[in-house]
């Protein structure tokens, strides 16, 4: 079909979008994007790239309720212009999908929740209640039809939301990191669902993802962003023949591709690189000699080890039961010596947060106890422990309460008493370990997301804790941002810290951590190495948790023990060195 | 703690009622409780509204517990009324002393009398009424019922909207409020005065990052309505269950109405007021 008679579900021609009533620096900058009906695209990229003003356009948020200068043109179902249409209106045609589920869900039951849209539009009753029993059931949420929304567990609460749009049947969804907040069966529950409605039902789909290696089967053009400007774009196979330079940005990317990239580019005879681990199998196979790699030594200890036989975290017998008489941890002991780097796994309501939460006190034991550092936090001080256990939350607007940058540092510090003196020392030394020296007289509120991090993250350094607790570094947060937080979590690791890090990210456990505890039903059901975790197949599947694509991958060319990140499978195959001698 | 506050339905009578009748029960509570100032009879008055909450399946402790996140506001009044409200006849009031005795530099001397102790005690029973009272019908009345319920009452559907959407935002802020208040409890915030002011300052560092989330949510909220098609046309939206007003709704209307008539008369006409409570306790 000619361009020009072709009709798009969603049509972005040269959009560029600065926010703010002066219409500051563009976050968007002259982005083309036409999706064909039936169409799935996938839009990735790191924080800041923009990706969810060009999902605010699609249904005219942009430029309706955010503020700001808009250039260029979005044209819905090829006829209505998004500047002369009002978001309600649009948003009948293209169903549009945020982030964070908590601020989605504001009805009381499951069933309200899916209802309102279609109520809002006036379809008649009985269309919407067939309707609403068909997506209770495509979302597997019938049974909990009368629960609060807030309830739920994070995938569910992201299917409610999803299914709260497709109740009115918008030809066109546009879904803004549907996954960010949900743990790994929540992610597949609604990526799968994602999937069945784009192939089933033909649905037109704009996907904004950091989870490539889930999606690369789905999606029919892959898109690249950073800044506001187009990286990359074409199939996933196409863009992905650049994922060296797209990890190099600080991208997420499907670590047997960017294995066998790295493999190509000492020599191997690899054409297509593989999307995923049954592709690997079949690129590598015929280029390696399996009893070499059986033969392969384990990998050597990553980090330093500090082999100190103190033990800084001793918990026995803890059950913590909330309440409305959840039992959230039951009996679980566990030590921790000083100088650990240690991650917690486990699925939404594992009961990882509620253990840590004892860490420091803002929990207590409903039986046994949990000593730190020799305190025990049943009758410590909140001042003993917040010097003792230093809790680094997700989100730092969580903890951002002063309008100066060294008042911020100095907040904790005065809480517990110390000096001007020591306070004035110890935040300036903080500032210095996290770079941020020249932010300290500025006002937290008005810095960027990846600053303001820097400084909780000091906040709670100069504290000096024996002990640093991470709270899912990941969530929320792109992989670089991440990385950058497990990079000071190493540094500090190098110092002799130790490190507690709760986490659901499987690739970011077996990079960073050199012992894993897996927890299932307030249980621990794995306390381990991280290599030996990641081999350990039982434990890992009774937790519905994946190892990553190169440890599987490993396993399935038989290598005997687990290959962690990629550097560490590539130095290995690498070092059986046949591929290289094929066809070059 | 956030779904404390948030509508559960838990299928009692007080639940089964049509909207607008527990609507008219808050009101009832709420234009008497404005006309009255007698602590004995908003004692009563906050009783009936535990009993009312009680039969809607809400445990008094629950009641009360969700009144100590307000305690400081509470004090706080309690004090300004100390600092502010005079006997209207100075000369006939029952004189206790000076909390702060003239001749002190600055401030003006601040005298202390039964009646203040009696009125400051009905202000805050007023207060602790108005609070509990909301509490009890955000968790008896649905959002989406209440918006259709006023709607057919006759205000504005968006008015009706934006109503229901606020009392729905409640649980959203307070699980807000709970992983502040933890975030800064692990830099040892603590809450260590009985200094009403002082304590009140003490809440800033919550205040700060609770409104900050709080207004970045509204935000994402609103767009999500938008999104779902909120205010699209407001006069056809569907109404899955139409409301019926059955023979319990006309009896408890009745009862409520004539509560709301009476208390209203006997604040109006003075039965009601603090002098009653000062009678009591022999004061003449």
């Amino acid at each position: 079909m000619p361009d020009e008679v072709q009709v798009y579900s969603l049509h972005y021609d040269k959009f560029a979008f600065a926010y703010g009533q002066e219409g500051g620096d563009e976050v968007v900058r002259d982005i083309s994007l036409s999706l064909p009906e039936g169409h799935v695209v996938l839009i990735t990229g790191p924080s800041g790239a923009g990706k969810t003003t060009i999902c605010r356009a699609a249904n005219g948020l942009i430029p309706h309720e955010f503020k700001g200068k808009m250039q260029g043109r979005v044209t819905i179902a090829g006829k209505y212009d998004s500047r002369k249409y009002g978001v309600s209106a649009l948003s009948k045609i293209v169903g549009v999908l945020q982030q964070d589920p908590d601020t989605q869900l504001f009805n009381p039951t499951v069933e309200d929740e899916i209802v309102f849209g279609a109520c809002n539009y006036g379809l008649p009753a009985e269309t919407i209640r067939e309707r609403t029993a068909r997506l209770l059931e495509l979302t597997r949420l019938t049974a909990l039809s009368r629960k609060n929304p807030h309830n739920l567990s994070g995938g569910q609460q992201q299917a409610c939301a999803l299914a709260s749009i497709l109740a009115f049947d918008p030809g066109t969804l546009v879904l803004d990191e549907p996954t960010s907040n949900v743990d790994p069966i929540g992610s597949k529950e609604v990526l799968d669902l994602v999937a069945r409605l784009a192939r089933e039902e033909g649905r037109t789909t704009l996907l904004v993802e950091h989870k490539i290696e889930e999606l690369v089967h789905l999606v029919d053009e892959m898109i690249v962003i950073d800044q506001g400007n187009v990286l990359h774009r074409g199939t996933v196979r196409e863009v992905l023949e650049h994922v060296e330079y797209i990890d190099s940005v600080g991208l997420s990317v499907p670590q047997v591709a960017l294995l066998a990239a790295r493999l190509r580019r000492v020599g191997w005879p690899i054409g297509k690189l593989p999307l995923d681990v049954d592709e690997a199998i079949k690129t590598l196979s015929p280029l390696l000699e399996r009893e070499a790699i059986a033969q392969l030594p384990a990998p050597p200890a990553r980090h330093i080890q500090h082999n100190n036989k103190e033990v800084i975290v001793d918990i026995r017998q803890l059950t913590h039961t909330y309440k409305d008489g959840t039992a959230a941890v039951r009996d679980l002991n566990l030590q921790i010596h000083r100088g650990e780097f240690v991650a917690i796994l486990g699925q939404n309501g594992s009961g990882k947060t509620t253990l840590v939460k004892h860490l420091n006190g803002l929990l207590k034991p409903t039986s046994g106890s949990v000593t730190v550092a020799g305190l025990d936090t049943k009758k410590a001080s909140i001042n003993e422990m917040a010097m003792t256990v230093g809790f680094i939350f997700q989100n730092p607007d969580t903890q951002i309460c002063k309008m100066k940058v060294y008042d911020e540092l100095a907040f904790g510090l005065k809480n517990v008493g110390l000096s001007e003196t020591e306070v004035d020392q110890r935040v300036k030394q903080a500032a210095q370990d996290l770079e941020i020296t020249h932010l300290l007289d500025k006002n937290p509120f008005l810095l960027s997301m990846g600053e303001k991090q820097r400084i909780a993250v000091a906040s709670v350094l100069a504290m000096h804790p024996a002990i640093l607790v991470l709270d899912e570094p990941t969530t929320g947060q792109d992989f670089k941002r991440s990385r950058e937080i497990m990079d000071l979590a190493v540094r500090l690791h190098a110092e002799g810290q130790t490190i507690i890090v709760i986490t659901h990210d499987m690739n970011l456990a077996a990079e960073y951590c050199d012992r894993v505890i897996i927890m299932a039903g307030g249980r621990s059901i794995l306390d381990a190495p991280t290599r030996d975790a990641f081999l350990a197949q039982d434990a890992l599947h009774a937790s519905s948790l994946r190892p990553p694509q190169v440890t599987w991958l490993g396993h399935l060319l038989g290598y005997t023990s687990a290959w962690l990140t990629v550097d560490e499978a590539f130095s290995s195959l690498n070092s059986v060195g046949i591929g290289a001698g094929h066809g070059t | 703690m956030a779904l404390d506050l948030a509508y559960q339905d838990r299928g009692t009578i007080i639940h089964r009622l049509d909207p607008r009748v527990k609507l008219l029960w808050w009101l009832s509570i709420n234009v008497t409780l404005a006309t009255w100032n007698d602590p004995i009879c908003l004692f009563l008055l906050l009783a009936s509204v535990f009993i009312y909450g009680r039969i809607a399946g809400i445990p008094v402790r629950q009641g009360l517990r969700n009144l100590l996140p307000v305690l400081p506001f509470i004090l706080f009044v309690l004090i300004a009324n100390i600092a502010f409200w005079r006997p209207p006849h100075g000369a006939a009031a029952h004189f206790i002393g000076y909390v702060v005795p003239p001749g002190t530099p600055v401030i003006p001397a601040i005298p202390f009398y039964w009646e203040t102790v009696v009125f400051s005690i009905g202000t805050m029973l007023r207060l602790s009424t108005i609070v509990s009272s909301a509490l009890i019908l955000i968790k008896t009345v649905s959002p989406a019922e209440l918006a259709l319920a006023i709607v057919k009452m006759g205000v504005p559907p968006e008015i009706g909207m934006a109503l229901s959407m606020t009392i729905a935002y409640i649980p959203v802020v307070v699980g807000q409020l709970i992983s502040v208040m933890e975030a800064q409890q692990s830099r040892a915030w603590k809450v260590k005065t009985s200094n009403p002011i002082a304590r009140f300052r003490a809440y800033i560092p919550i205040t700060i990052p609770t409104f900050f989330r709080s207004f970045q949510a509204a935000e994402a909220m609103a767009a999500a309505m938008m999104s779902r098609g909120f205010g699209y046309d407001i006069d056809h939206r569907t109404e899955l269950k139409p409301s019926k007003f059955e023979t319990k709704d006309w009896i408890m209307a009745g009862i409520f109405a004539a509560f709301l008539v009476g208390g209203f008369l006997l604040g109006f006409l003075g039965y009601t007021q603090y002098t009653f409570t000062m009678h009591i306790l022999g004061f003449r």
